[in-house]
């Protein structure tokens, strides 16, 4: 990607990364009746991302009929991960500071894909296992959903030169040790992308959903904007919870992974 | 410690492999083997080192079967075509790489330190590699020569059993490939069999006890060096030894030129099959040239000057393409020779063309 397109990239994602904390800022100086109408902003999140309606809405999918249910949800869960992993993935091939500067870009990519669009399929895939605590099941369904894209981010790891490989047996080596200690210590930029990634989605939909009161960002955020007022130091809270993973990555990408805003620096 | 090879087959599914490939080396002998490219040079070299599992036949180190054996622990040293150096190490630390698998030194190689380790082994083998002033240099920003000789250096340190070499002499200057077969030569010491993959025959046939040339992942000659540069067993291995300067004819001596045709009245001159499906090859060295008056002889056409010695081009009237002769001068071009054939030096090679 050209210099420039890296900037205008990053920026954007920045900017993107902005959007929920402007949003809640918003709703805090919005009227009461703003907040909690079923047609602004609040009462869309509220209404629209939770559980509860992700399960109304598959309903009425398989109202429609068993075999429509039944194409939508592998549909559904091919087509989510197939954007994620297009977004994460698409340079991750191309070795040195490019994709460490595409992982980097795709990890703050992440932060702001609605993670909503991604559970509703996949929250039928987990219908059987709902009797487990809420966290678990977020758990179970961000693993399962990031598998794929962990795989993906790891294709240069999995594609390992065979000749470094064959060094390495004919060295002495045995093929466990060459993953352990030549693979893994070369490609850890990748396997660090997919932590990253992991510990983002983890992050703000599971350990904040069961810090605060078991509910999901999407929900309880609005819930803190009432009639009676908004609650002012749990609103902070949760903005300052937040944005903790982006701040991290941001020090992550800007100091480690070689990238600025004004693009990869290049490394003598 | 010697090396055998008996009936190794190991062919893909995808095509190419080798076919039913025997050999036998002494401790200390070097096997070159030639071919073309996708012939399975390199498959041989795998399949000895266990990178790829044969279908059949043995491979067998001191008579003790190994065939079977995991590649880390048959102890044999190979370069591969891609140097496959380790990118997040330094050079001392490739260099050292396979030592520091030897040791144990899991700790080290994770952190890719080799410290202080061997160190006079390493600067020994780095000077004469001449890259000991990029010792403490990043492997990835090497140059492709530096990088090979990087990768011939880890090897040339290793203590193995066998030493297997994919061409080892690509990307190397001439000067350090004069290096590189004083190294080889000294690894010989080493009492050690060793086997060389190579497209460059000088070098190859300066090394070489044994040569092997495949074709399709076949043999198409196994023996000493000397044996293929003076009876090659097929027009292929003769072509494939000598090159573009081999002299190859139709068996049809009314096609030649009538200088050449006038060497059939020699004594020597052997029964010719006379048909078409028959080839004539002699290298430029059976043929003997001195100047000749100006209305007699053949005209020289061309001159062909390298470091080996001198090639003149003769003229072959158009119905064969010129023929290749050494010659102890520079002859200008224009020149009248006389040429005589030595029927000692030719081959004829039936249904071969």
């Amino acid at each position: 990607m050209l210099r420039s397109g890296r900037v205008v990239l990053l920026a954007c994602i920045a900017g993107l990364n902005v959007v929920p904390l402007l949003l809640m800022f918003k709703l805090s100086f919005g009227s009461q009746l703003e907040i909690i109408s079923p047609n602004g902003a609040a009462g869309w999140l509220t209404q629209t991302l939770t559980a509860e309606n992700y399960q109304a809405a598959i309903a009425r999918i398989q109202d429609q009929g068993r075999l429509i249910g039944s194409l939508v949800t592998p549909l559904g869960v091919a087509l989510a991960s197939l954007s994620l992993a297009l977004s994460f993935g698409r340079h991750i091939g191309n070795a040195g500071n490019r994709a460490r500067a595409t992982i980097a870009s795709s990890a703050l990519l992440a932060r702001v894909i609605p993670p909503a669009a991604i559970c509703l399929p996949l929250l039928r895939l987990f219908e059987p296992v709902r009797s487990l605590p809420p966290a678990v099941v977020a758990g179970l369904i961000y693993v399962g959903l990031l598998l794929p894209i962990a795989v993906w981010l790891c294709m240069p790891f999995f594609r390992l030169s065979r000749q470094r490989e064959g060094a390495s047996l004919v060295s002495g080596l045995e093929p466990e040790r060459h993953v352990a200690l030549v693979a893994a210590r070369d490609h850890w930029s990748y396997l660090l992308g997919v932590l990253l990634l992991i510990a983002l989605m983890v992050w703000n939909e599971t350990f904040i959903a069961s810090l605060l009161g078991h509910r999901t960002i999407a929900e309880m955020v609005p819930s803190l904007i009432t009639h009676r007022g908004t609650q002012w130091g749990l609103l902070m809270a949760v903005a300052s919870l937040l944005s903790i993973p982006a701040v991290v990555t941001w020090i992550i990408v800007t100091s480690v992974l070689t990238l600025t805003l004004r693009g990869a620096k290049h490394v003598a | 410690m010697s090396l055998e090879l008996a009936g190794l087959t190991c062919r893909y599914a995808a095509g190419g492999g080798i076919s039913n490939i025997s050999a036998r080396l002494a401790p200390g002998e070097i096997l070159v083997v030639l071919g073309a490219s996708g012939s399975g040079k390199t498959t041989l070299l795998r399949a000895i080192a266990g990178l790829v599992r044969p279908q059949s036949g043995r491979v067998l180190c001191d008579g003790l079967d190994v065939t079977e054996t995991p590649t880390q622990e048959r102890r044999i040293a190979l370069t591969f075509q891609n140097p496959a150096l380790i990118p997040s190490g330094d050079v001392r630390f490739n260099l050292l790489f396979a030592r520091l698998c030897e040791d144990r030194a899991w700790l080290k190689l994770f952190l890719r330190r080799a410290g202080e380790a061997h160190a006079n082994d390493v600067e020994g083998v780095a000077r004469a590699l001449a890259i000991e002033p990029l010792l403490s240099r990043s492997v990835v920003n090497l140059s492709g020569g530096e990088a090979q000789r990087v990768a011939l250096g880890r090897v040339l340190l290793q203590h193995a059993n066998v030493y297997l070499f994919d061409e080892p002499f690509t990307g190397l200057d001439p000067r350090l490939r004069t290096v590189l077969i004083e190294q080889l030569d000294q690894l010989r010491s080493r009492r050690r069999p060793m086997v060389l993959v190579s497209h460059d025959l000088d070098e190859a046939f300066a090394l070489a006890d044994q040569i092997l040339v495949l074709r399709d992942g076949v043999t198409e000659y196994y023996g000493n060096a000397a044996g293929v540069l003076d009876a090659p067993p097929n027009l292929f291995v003769a072509r494939f030894v000598y090159g573009h300067f081999l002299n190859v004819l139709p068996c049809v001596p009314d096609r030649w030129p009538p200088w050449l045709r006038a060497q059939l009245r020699g004594a020597d001159v052997p029964e010719l099959p006379r048909n078409d499906d028959a080839s004539l090859a002699f290298p430029p060295e059976a043929l003997c040239v001195s100047p000749a008056s100006a209305d007699d002889g053949v005209e020289v056409i061309k001159v062909a000057r390298s470091p080996r010695g001198v090639v003149v081009y003769l003229d072959a009237g158009g119905a064969v393409k010129p023929v290749l002769a050494s010659s102890p001068v520079l002859y200008p071009i224009g020149t009248r020779l006389t040429v005589s054939l030595n029927w000692t030096l030719t081959w004829v090679f039936r249904d071969e063309r």
